[in-house]
């Protein structure tokens, strides 16, 4: 319980306040990366994908929270990712995060959905547009969080 | 059959899990704008605010910021200046004085410091450091040296929170200078768009455009953008105005609030009226 849901809240809780007052100042315009979403990705991949899903509920609700955004939006958008994720999970869940070509793939993936579906559930009353613009910024949000995410080939595989 | 289910919902407890927390995810979206939620939201945000606070003040002691602050403060006081003596130029000073409408820098501007960004395409808010005890109250316009930013849409003692232009779920009745011609301006996700104007209207690439005096939210006359291009839909009847804003929500740092509700009556009306 302590290090499947607690600790992990408590990273979390601690990269959305990042994401919020620090994360901000490496934006380049509205092209930001989502750092708790890598968090949240790498939990799945280390848990499994009913506790991902589940961690990942909870994660969007403090995200939203914080973001003092449209709550629902955060929740359904990590709630989807991280059961994604749950699909590479394996037992030597250190071969998938420390592939760096399936790892890189797996966050390019899954963070350029998350961000079409924050943006998309985030508008006022749903109005989508026609164009590709949801779809571009989503792209390049998720280039630049992939790009953050190379991090993770830092940690030394004990910490991880 | 117990055996049955039971293997059933071990074959796919994960899709179950997925889908309840899904629909609750999607049935809490359209809660928003309950009194309930938004009380829940306030308290959060207020939490929220108290840790950026902390960390702003940590990496304000390295820094002066009292200067600068005074000349963006002294900048913004002079925009609206500016902006007022635009206004006696084109406006008939009778009309003025019917209408009695004139926005002018009396007001003690309240200077104040984005400690939270929320960067969206379409959910763009700040957290700022003032709040009830700073005189900040819900539905004030938002400014910088440069222009409109957005409204104030919850506050706390100590913290409000700004709906930017970049939000989705604000629009800002304006008018284009020189014609004269009003709308309302929102956030499409990708710009900011002023629907349905008629295409014979007199609109040309590089008109200022500013709040309107239509607005019971924000006082009239500050600067919000310029024309940057008009496009007709489909009928051909009507046009799309595109508006590229005067300032950059993206890497502001510094606001100012303007001390002004014009109606609290009108404006809850208003924006009551905007939030559905």
């Amino acid at each position: 319980m302590l290090n499947r849901i607690i600790i992990p809240l408590i990273i979390a809780s601690v990269l959305i306040a990042i994401q919020f007052f620090i994360v901000p100042f490496i934006s380049v315009e509205f092209i930001i990366p989502n750092i708790v979403l890598i968090f949240v990705i790498l939990y799945t991949l280390r848990f499994g994908q009913l506790s991902g899903t589940f961690f990942g509920f909870l994660v969007g609700f403090l995200f939203d929270i914080a973001s003092a955004g449209i709550i629902g939006s955060g929740m359904f958008a990590f709630t989807l990712a991280s059961f994604i994720a749950g699909y590479f999970y394996k037992e030597d869940y250190l071969e998938v995060i420390y592939n760096i070509k399936v790892s890189l793939s797996i966050i390019f993936f899954l963070s350029t959905l998350f961000f079409i579906l924050y943006s998309v559930l985030g508008m006022e009353g749903l109005e989508v547009q026609q164009n590709y613009s949801y779809i571009i910024y989503s792209l390049l949000c998720g280039f630049y969080t992939t790009i953050i995410s190379l991090i993770i080939f830092v940690i030394p595989k004990g910490n991880l | 059959m117990e055996i049955l289910i039971r293997k059933l919902f071990n074959k796919s407890k994960e899709y179950l899990l997925l889908i309840l927390l899904l629909i609750i995810s999607l049935s809490i979206i359209p809660l928003n704008n309950n009194h309930h939620v938004k009380r829940i939201k306030t308290y959060a945000f207020v939490t929220f605010a108290l840790f950026g606070n902390l960390v702003e003040s940590t990496s304000s002691i390295f820094r002066n910021e009292d200067e600068l602050l005074e000349l963006q403060n002294e900048n913004a006081k002079l925009m609206l200046d500016v902006n007022s003596l635009r206004e006696y130029a084109l406006e008939n000073t009778e009309l003025k004085n019917l209408l009695s409408f004139k926005l002018s820098s009396n007001y003690e501007l309240i200077p104040s410091t984005i400690i939270s960004k929320n960067i969206s395409i379409t959910q763009g808010v700040y957290i700022i450091n003032s709040g009830i005890e700073d005189s900040i109250s819900k539905s004030m316009p938002v400014i910088n040296g440069n222009g409109l930013l957005g409204i104030i849409s919850e506050v706390s003692d100590d913290f409000a929170l700004v709906r930017t232009l970049s939000n989705s779920a604000l629009k800002v009745s304006a008018t284009i200078r020189r014609s004269n011609v009003n709308g309302v301006i929102r956030w499409d996700g990708n710009n900011l768009i002023m629907q349905n104007i008629p295409t014979t209207a007199d609109i040309k690439r590089g008109d200022r455009v500013v709040t309107s005096i239509l607005s019971t939210i924000f006082p009239p006359s500050i600067p919000i953008g310029v024309v940057e291009k008009k496009e007709s839909n489909i009928s051909g009847l009507l046009s799309d105005i595109t508006i590229k804003p005067y300032v950059d929500v993206y890497s502001v740092k510094n606001v100012f609030v303007v001390p002004i509700v014009k109606s609290t009556q009108i404006d809850s009306l208003e924006l009551n009226l905007l939030s559905n």
